[in-house]
């Protein structure tokens, strides 16, 4: 695992590289009990994955046998956040604040419309506008979805977060029904004819959500 | 004491139990996370509003359940 951190006035952004979805878990965890604690502050994890496919607490009983252990080669992971089931991989930047709800006057909805214009930020600024959809999370390019996000929050601090399509393989996609909805279609940056290294979508995501956070004044 | 399903959101009527993290009968410390309730995407665990023993749970795991909707009972020590 490779590790870099930027310390900033209001967050902490830990680069955790390419590492293990298990691996990740732990690692969020031991950081989740910690800002729990008050023995850190806001604390925002990038990473991507190896591929593996996770199940949300609200996974649709028609997304996959509940006996699965894996899909297609690929290990199925159930997770302790909301949404249904999606796919992580190589070329998806993962985001993750574990960051005090407080701020967002420990309002869920308000905290899911400030990542979601997070994501605006971040994709506009990649050059590629995006935009929501009424009824359904993340982002959008036409009725292509380019970002996921899902949560858990305990104790007013909410961890788990959104997954980017920087330039993914999105095969794994087609296997299951994505976040609960069958008609979903996936896209990337590089599907929509986008050039972006993952250095440089690091470097934007944590720009775009320092940006982000002082529009909500947070 | 009844344990009642908190406000999460402004306009958030409605949630799903889908895991009880504290069994009928077990001691919990005031702050304990007692209940998990997931809405469309985000999962919320339930801190107990004092110590006790959860003496009867109400709603069962995947029962939607509104807010302030009686779910458990507490037995306060």
């Amino acid at each position: 695992m490779s590790r870099a951190e930027c310390r900033c006035t209001r967050y902490d952004f830990i680069d955790l590289g390419l590492l293990d979805y298990s691996a990740f878990c732990g690692y969020q965890r031991d950081i989740l009990s910690r800002r729990i604690s008050g023995n850190i502050q806001d604390t925002v994890l990038l990473a991507e994955h190896h591929p593996v496919i996770t199940s949300g607490r609200m996974t649709s009983k028609t997304a996959v046998k509940s006996t699965s252990k894996e899909i297609s080669g690929i290990s199925l992971v159930p997770v302790d956040r909301g949404g249904g089931m999606t796919y992580h991989g190589p070329g998806q930047l993962m985001v993750y604040p574990v960051i005090s709800l407080d701020p967002f006057g420990r309002d869920i909805l308000r905290y899911l419309s400030f990542l979601e214009e997070f994501l605006l930020d971040f994709f506009s600024q990649a050059g590629c506008e995006v935009h929501k959809i009424h009824g359904k999370r993340g982002a959008w390019v036409n009725k292509r979805k380019i970002a996921s996000l899902g949560i858990g929050i305990r104790r007013w601090v909410a961890y788990h977060g959104m997954g980017l399509n920087i330039n993914p393989d999105l095969a794994p996609f087609g296997a299951f029904e994505v976040c609960n909805d069958r008609d979903t279609v996936m896209t990337s940056l590089k599907d929509e004819g986008i050039s972006m290294d993952m250095g440089r979508a690091r470097s934007l995501a944590q720009i775009s959500f320092m940006r982000v956070s002082e529009k909500y004044s947070v | 004491m009844d344990i009642k399903v908190p406000a999460l959101a402004e306009g958030v009527e409605e949630a799903v139990i889908t895991l009880w993290l504290t069994g009928e009968g077990q001691t919990v410390q005031e702050g304990d996370d007692i209940v998990e309730m997931s809405t469309d995407k985000a999962t919320f665990n339930m801190p107990s509003p004092a110590g006790g023993i959860l003496s009867r749970i109400i709603v069962s795991e995947g029962e939607t359940v509104r807010v302030g909707q009686v779910i458990a009972e507490l037995e306060t020590l």
